[in-house]
């Protein structure tokens, strides 16, 4: 092995870090002209700059001291005079490497500095920002959950092109509210209105799917407790920042991307033969089993001749009929360039995917314009102008054994086709079949026939005048306006889908539904920022302002039913049980905020932040406010901390490069109410199916407030030879209080409940985070990272004590000295093999008419939790005492894991991803192996008990279930443990230059290559929902296959 | 932990293994199917060349699931081929799903359908299990589709009630009759159209429904899962009840012309009723009635029977009942049991020849002159029990004029050629006002009917019995025998279960007047109060 090379990539910890001011200085930095000043009392520093990988000199590196720089010569050498018996940093930067700070001190320095420089290969893959430029990614989730996995805890909603993550940071900071991220664009705050959602099944709305991550220049992820965002930032913020042009020379790009998706891993269900076998079995309790017993006609006709055989004897997969390999294509056109006035970066983006559920596409149209003007010397202007398209077809997805094909493929009887016979059935027709005897939809029809219309359009425009007033002083202030239009269309055809009663009403045979959505946001955000250097030892930067942000959003859903046919897709109002929704919600929100920075002699770095909200959102009355101004404010403050001891600690050897210590303690809060959430008001109730009346719709509450989330954390930055490896660790502790639960409603007040702040819940946890130069060759090198997150989210209060939650047909516990929302159920001990065993065991359930059914062999062992009930024969009750905790949907751990490799012009990046210990609720597998039904199932109730003696864990075949046995217990709780070796890819600079193109390169990624766990879904990566008390359950949405891409890129 | 993660992969086991190992089949014995099985076991080749003698291979080799009572070389050790057995033999021993032990454990027994559509009992007795009455092994052999239970023994074959009378050479004569119900209804509905034939004429897939009125009114006898007692006569049985009920049903077959001329208020009537239609009404009322009382629901000890009275089918009840199957003992059917007897003993007073009853107050078949007419309801007296029906028609005059006394007719339905007492049954004021004042009156009966010769008229005026008049009781019940053994020439049965209107005209009436002279009305009101007629059978019992 070469040398070592011993030099840290000191800015990459910088920015990895809290602190504000070290990410804004460096951005200072390339606006100020060099110029050098020597004094006296100065020390000239002299040292070599040399490549770590060679061992050579580099030449023409620029070394810094604040604004002074020299050039390094051929050997590499450089001498710069620095002001004797001070701290400092010098900073070296040099294109094609890793910027470095070096850390002095003039008074202790006795001989010259050996400053090692890594290329820019080694900036670690969280930081490394030309990725988006070559990211096979349709959204910027998928990008988080590949490289952040370790600070954002990502989980893919589903595999529908560009659905997106749920994203949780340091755990849950709410039960009811929302507690996905804040995400920031540009400074500007995209606020989700709370219950904003998609009328097709299993989809989750996202409003990063309008970011073209070729647009992303970086993103960062505010974790600690600085409360810059008030009441809007508990759940942690992510901060995105699009591409701007930052030089003069005009670039273009061009880019092209080819992707393949492979149609997603499914367990296999039974065969013709073993599914035929599976339902005459289970008939025996049914209504037919009495006529059947001596026949065998229809779907059990024995007779070829019959004139239902060959529509009762086929083999057909569905699941080859409902899935197909999606396809993507992406085009880009990116240009940057400007003058001594202005800079700009334009660009123009389509993206089009084909799904891997028949049916199903996307396509997205985007274009963007930035651009920075400076108008006058000390005045600049920064303009943002965007607009994007997305278009989807959707089908619902998840369990929804009517209308979505990718379920009903599950479930639909293989021995069926999706075409009719002739009605003497000798020929096959080409019109599509109807419903089937066992009352499941033919997908067919869904994909001739449904429509899912999605359109989403968003459009921005945003000013930002800034005025250097002062030489420290910059008045700075940003003007954001931006809507964000939703359309959809839903329609399921009349023949062919699976009528369904509607409680109430009567017989749906169809659906349309219909939604408009229009969200807009007006935002300024107008502050003040000094920055100043009083001495050597004291130097003070901060900023204050005001931020007002104005919402609107107005929607409107319509639902009917039986339109007639399979043609009528339009919402009329000649439609049955027509249900309307809408709302026009508006809400403000003011934020007064200010930050301090202060640095003592470069190793003490504290920081205080106040941020003051008042939001139309929160009532009157809301305690721990200050009416002010019309409005009642909340306060946020935070306080932080850095010491840089690596600078204040001479004894360290040279080995310890780095040693930071960080620490910040504060309030945020989350303001995800509704506006009307505070006041009492009626909501309209039809009387009779005709009469409309009015009805209390919420009690009013004008103590109604955010959420506040005290935050106190605490982390260690160690860089050890070099910067060959560096280690970061942070632990935390979040509170939050004030949550908003539902508190029982007075009996008279006609309502079950009403909102209130009350009860409270904390997370505790640890990140780390490991970057590591394995090997720095002159021409392989090897980078290496880990993130480790973890969690421990535990509910300390709540105002009505514990309770249970039912989704899913399951049962989530929501306890104190728990996680939010466990899973709740039976605990099981296998499947009695023989009578004996039952016998012994003495299990029985009580039946609704009082009586007693025995627990017997082929019936699932239920454990009994010892509340000692009994029957009257003395034997042991199964019933809902004996429920406990049986999971737990919270990881232990879950992160990253990344290798790049470099040889030559090729590169290659391994990125694997983990989440360990959390529990998975298989709700799909569980509808596919509860054998109650004549729905097909999977190939593994094949091993359903049978006969005395068979040791089986798949209970026996009993119409209706009749027990229980598929009751929500353990059975259905997976290990959902699992790491996935997720992205490949490989990346080739081709060795072309010439005047008309400066570079050229091709990528190729391969995605979801490969699952280890122990999971039995598809994937044990699933997320039904964004909202806390939904996670580990696996609803069959949509799970990814393999994806292969493969592109090119052209720098003109 | 960077390596320990780097080494991840490795803790966990191949997700394909864990996929293969659950929804993967492991149970390897299992993956034949009943056939392959019964062929590899050794000890069924009787038994699986019967299968395959009968073609009933392919039916377990199918993608169905069946429970096999497997009889093992032994059980068929004596049996011998025979064409007619054996069909019946094989599908006695196999059910549709699957059945074990773990069906009996909230029951001690069940019936189990059998592919012929018999069923047997499995039974669970402490932890033996039998079936049909054999003890087997439970832990049955397992195949794809089906379980098999090794048997020692064969299952009995039971023929059901309906099997029995058709099947039976000294049954045809019930056989004929009953069978004479059956009707095969083509469903359009249920029939699939399967082309056209030469004419252009749409050819179906044709599905009948089998039906039989009189098991639909008597019991399904033809089916397997209900269970009946059947008396079965043989065919002499069925020649002398025959020859022993026909003059019972005896109908007049001649124009019947109405002369009387003595009744205002019964019109001039004739009916025209050809010989051999009423023969063949005779001949149909006295077979609805022979088979009427011959099926009982469920199998029970005839000598102990709850309450002592046994309801037949027909709604009919037979007080200790034990004497209807005396000459004759139980034979064990597969949905219940047969006594086949040689002489029906059906009392005719508890089956045909039954009391008829009249109550005054229903409307139908009701006409009355010179009165005005109210129905009284005795709920609120003490005579409430002694009242039938609760009510009595009261009959008021609309005249003080002797010539116009009040009447009321009635329609007599169903009388047999047969013996009866008749009654007519009054009841007094106070059964409708307790505070009434005593009021008694004095009455006169008409009967009319076909008489012997063919005429239909009315007789001359009832008006003693034993030399007493009928003069009512003013405080109590009073309860007039109007004629004494009084014999009708001919039936006028007008009643079938299968037919859901009357065929023939009621021509049996009698006609109650008040017989209050001008002189008597001091003494004797015009008031009747008239709870209900009866025509009470007189047979050999009753006389002796």
């Amino acid at each position: 092995m070469n040398k070592i090379a011993k030099i840290v990539a000191l800015s990459i910890v910088l920015r990895m870090g809290s602190s504000v001011w070290a990410q804004d200085a460096s951005q200072k930095d390339t606006y100020v002209d060099t110029t050098r000043v020597e004094n006296q009392d100065d020390v000239q520093v002299t040292g070599v700059v040399i490549h770590a990988a060679t061992g050579k000199g580099v030449l023409g590196a620029s070394v810094w001291f604040e604004e002074r720089s020299v050039l390094t010569d051929e050997q590499g050498s450089f001498s710069l005079s620095v002001p004797m018996g001070i701290r400092t940093s010098l900073r070296v930067s040099m294109d094609g490497f890793v910027d470095r700070m070096v850390e002095i001190h003039t008074k202790r320095l006795r001989e010259p500095l050996e400053i090692r420089l890594f290329e820019d290969f080694f900036v670690s893959i969280r930081e490394r920002n030309d990725l988006f430029k070559r990211s096979d990614a349709l959204v910027l989730d998928d990008e988080i959950g590949l490289r952040m996995s370790g600070s954002v805890r990502s989980i893919r909603r589903s595999a529908t092109s560009a659905v997106g993550s749920n994203m949780f940071i340091r755990g849950y900071q709410s039960l009811n509210a929302n507690a996905q991220p804040l995400l920031v664009v540009d400074e500007v705050i995209w606020d989700q209105p709370a219950g904003k959602y998609s009328i097709h099944d299993g989809i989750q709305l996202s409003a990063l799917t309008s970011l073209d991550v070729n647009d992303i220049e970086s993103v960062e992820i505010i974790r600690d407790a600085r409360s810059l965002y008030g009441s809007k930032g508990a759940n942690g913020v992510l901060s995105i920042k699009t591409n701007r042009g930052r030089e003069k020379a005009t670039k273009i790009d061009f880019d092209m991307v080819l992707g393949m998706s492979q149609q997603p891993r499914i367990p296999s269900v039974l065969d013709a033969e073993d599914y035929r076998i599976y339902i005459s079995e289970l008939l025996k309790g049914s209504p037919e089993a009495s006529a059947l017993s001596s026949e065998f006609e229809g779907y059990l006709d024995l007779d070829p001749n019959g004139v239902d055989y060959k529509r009762y004897h086929n083999n057909t997969d569905w699941n080859e009929l409902v899935f197909q390999n999606g396809n993507t294509q992406r085009y880009g056109l990116r240009v940057q360039g400007g003058d001594d006035m202005a800079r700009y970066a334009i660009s123009v983006g389509y993206t089009q995917a084909t799904g891997t559920v028949v049916g199903t596409d996307f396509s997205r149209l985007n274009a963007r314009i930035n651009s920075d003007i400076d108008l006058l010397d000390r005045v600049r202007v920064a303009s943002d102008i965007y607009f994007t398209q997305v278009e989807r077809e959707l089908r619902d997805d998840g369990v929804n054994e009517r209308t979505s094909p990718s379920y009903i493929a599950q479930i639909k009887s293989p021995f069926l086709l999706g075409y009719a016979y002739t009605t003497d059935g000798k020929g096959l027709t080409n019109n599509l079949e109807i419903v089937d005897d066992f009352g499941v939809s033919n997908p067919l029809y869904l994909q001739e026939y449904a429509r899912g219309q999605h359109n989403q359009y968003r459009f921005g425009i945003g000013v930002t005048p800034e005025w250097d007033f002062h030489p420290n002083w910059t008045l700075s202030s940003r003007f954001s306006f931006y809507i964000d239009n939703l359309k959809e269309h839903y329609f399921s055809p009349m023949d062919g889908v699976s009528p369904v009663y509607i409680e109430g009403k009567g017989t749906s045979y169809n659906t349309v539904k219909d939604q408009t959505a229009l969200q807009s946001s007006l935002f300024n955000d107008t502050y003040v920022s000094f920055e100043k250097q009083f001495d050597r030892l004291h130097s003070l930067q901060g900023s204050m302002g005001f931020r007002v942000f104005a919402n609107r959003y107005d929607y409107s859903v319509g639902i009917g039913h039986n339109t007639g046919g399979n043609n009528l897709f339009n919402l009329t109002t000649g439609l049955d049980f027509i249900e309307t929704d809408g709302a026009l919600e508006k809400w403000n929100t003011a934020s007064l905020y200010g930050q301090v920075t202060y640095v003592y002699d470069r190793w003490v770095n504290l920081w205080s932040a106040l941020t003051t909200d008042a939001s139309s959102r929160f009532g009157e009355a809301s305690s721990g406010s200050v009416s002010l101004l019309g409005g009642n404010w909340g306060f946020f403050p935070s306080v932080g901390l850095m010491l840089d001891l690596k600078q204040s600690l001479p004894q360290l050897t040279q080995e310890v490069e780095l040693l930071r210590f960080r620490s910040s303690v504060g309030l945020s809060g989350n303001d995800d109410l509704s506006g009307i959430a505070r006041y009492g008001y009626l909501s309209p109730v039809t009387y009779l199916g005709n009469a409309i009346g009015k009805e209390v719709g919420n009690l009013a509450n004008q103590r109604l407030k955010w959420e506040t989330t005290s935050k106190w954390n605490s982390g260690v930055d160690v860089g050890f030879w070099d910067g060959r490896m560096v280690l970061q660790v942070d632990v935390y502790k979040h509170v939050t209080r004030d949550l908003l639960t539902f508190q029982r409603a007075p009996l008279l007040s006609g309502l079950d409940r009403y909102l209130t702040n009350a009860g409270s819940l904390s997370n505790k946890g640890y990140e780390f985070g490991l970057q590591l130069i394995a090997y720095n060759g002159e021409r392989f090198k090897w980078n290496a990272g880990l993130n480790v997150g973890h969690y421990k989210n535990e509910i300390l209060e709540l105002p009505n004590g514990d309770y249970v939650t039912e989704a899913y047909d399951a049962e989530l516990l929501t306890a104190v000295g728990q996680p939010a929302s466990v899973f709740y159920g039976y605990k099981t001990k296998g499947v009695f093999a023989s009578s004996e065993e039952a016998e012994a065991a003495g299990l029985v359930k009580q039946n609704l008419n009082g009586t007693y059914s025995r627990f017997a062999a082929g019936d699932v062992h239920f454990v009994d939790q010892g509340d000692g009930k009994t029957s009257l024969d003395g034997e042991t009750v199964i019933d809902e005492n004996d429920r406990t905790i049986i999971g737990n949907p919270n990881p232990d751990v879950y992160g990253t894991l990344s290798n790049t490799f470099q040889l030559g012009a090729w590169s290659m990046e391994i990125l694997c991803t983990y989440s360990l210990g959390n529990d998975v609720y298989n709700y799909q597998r569980r509808t596919l192996e509860s054998m109650s039904a004549l729905h097909n199932q999977t190939a593994a109730v094949n091993n359903r008990w049978r006969y005395e003696g068979q040791v089986t864990d798949v209970p026996r075949a009993v119409y209706g279930d009749p027990l229980g046995n598929s009751r929500f217990s353990d059975r259905w709780i997976e290990d959902g443990s699992y790491m996935k070796l997720k992205n490949i890819r490989l990346h080739y600079q081709l060795p072309i230059t010439a005047s008309f193109l400066q570079g050229a390169s091709v990528w190729a990624a391969c995605s979801d290559i490969y699952t280890w766990s122990r999971y039995l879904g598809s994937d044990p990566e699933t997320s039904v929902s964004g909202s806390v008390i939904y996670q580990g359950i696996d609803n069959g949405l949509l799970s990814a296959g393999r994806s292969f891409s493969l592109g090119v890129k052209l720098n003109l | 932990m960077f390596s320990v993660l780097m080494g991840l992969p490795l803790l966990f086991s191949c997700q394909d293994q864990l996929w293969e190992e659950h929804y993967g089949k492991t149970t390897t014995e299992s993956q034949q199917n009943a056939m392959e099985v019964l062929r590899q076991d050794g000890h069924f080749t009787k038994f699986c060349a019967l299968l395959e003698a009968t073609g009933m291979d392919s039916v377990l080799q199918s993608a169905q699931t069946f429970t096999i009572w497997a009889p093992t070389d032994q059980a068929l050790s004596n049996y011998t081929l025979d064409e007619h057995t054996v069909k019946q033999l094989i599908k006695n021993h196999v059910s549709r799903f699957v059945y074990g032990r773990n069906d009996l454990v909230d029951t001690a027994s069940m019936r189990i359908q059998m592919l012929n559509g018999k069923y047997h009992w499995f039974e669970r007795q402490g932890s033996a299990l039998r079936f049909a009455g054999i003890d087997f092994m439970q832990k049955g052999i397992p195949a794809k589709n089906a379980i098999i239970y090794p048997m020692d023994a064969l299952a009995p074959f039971l023929y059901n009630l309906w099997e029995r009378t058709a099947g039976g050479p000294d049954t045809d004569s019930l056989y004929s009759y009953l069978s004479g119900f059956d009707t095969y209804t083509f469903m359009p509905t249920w029939s699939t159209p399967i082309g056209k034939n030469k004419y252009g004429q749409t050819v179906y897939d044709s599905v009948f429904d089998y039906r039989n009125d009189w098991a639909r009114r008597f019991g399904f006898v033809y089916l397997e899962d209900s269970i009946y007692t059947m008396i079965v006569p043989k065919n002499n049985a069925w020649v002398e009840a025959y020859s022993r009920i026909e003059p019972y049903f005896k109908t007049f077959g001649r124009l019947v012309a109405d002369n009387s001329s003595t009744s205002s208020i019964i019109v001039r009537r004739t009916y025209q009723t050809e010989d051999a239609i009423a023969d063949s009404i005779a001949r149909a009322h006295t077979k609805e009635v022979l088979v009427q009382d011959l099926v009982f629901r469920k199998v029970f000890d005839v000598n102990q029977v709850d309450g002592d009275s046994l309801f037949s089918s027909s709604g009919n009840v037979f007080h200790h009942p034990s004497y209807l199957f005396e000459s004759s003992s139980p034979v064990e059917a597969s949905n219940g049991r047969y006594y086949l007897v040689d002489k029906l003993l059906h009392k005719p007073i508890e089956s045909w020849h039954k009391p008829i009853l009249v109550e005054a107050e229903q409307q139908s078949g009701r006409a009355f002159n010179y009165a005005s007419i109210v129905n009284r309801s005795a709920v609120e007296t003490v005579f409430v029990d002694s009242v039938s029906g609760l009510s009595y028609l009261e009959v008021n005059p609309t005249s003080t004029n002797a010539l116009f006394q009040p009447q009321v007719s009635f329609d007599i339905p169903n009388v047999l050629a047969a013996t009866y007492n008749i009654y007519v049954v009054c009841a007094p004021p106070q059964a409708y006002d307790s505070l009434a004042a005593e009021e008694v009156t004095k009455l006169q009966f008409y009967l009319n009917y076909v008489h012997a010769d063919g005429s239909m008229k009315e007789d001359a005026a009832i008006r003693s019995m034993d030399g007493v008049d009928f003069i009512t009781n003013g405080r109590g019940m009073t309860r007039f025998l109007v004629a004494k053994n009084f014999t009708f020439p001919f039936a006028n049965y007008t009643t079938s279960p299968f037919s859901e209107t009357d065929k023939q005209t009621v021509n049996v009436k009698i006609r109650i007047m008040t017989n209050v002279r001008a002189a008597e009305t001091a003494v004797y009101n015009r008031t009747m109060r008239i709870d209900y007629i009866l025509f009470e059978p007189v047979t050999k019992e009753s006389n002796e």
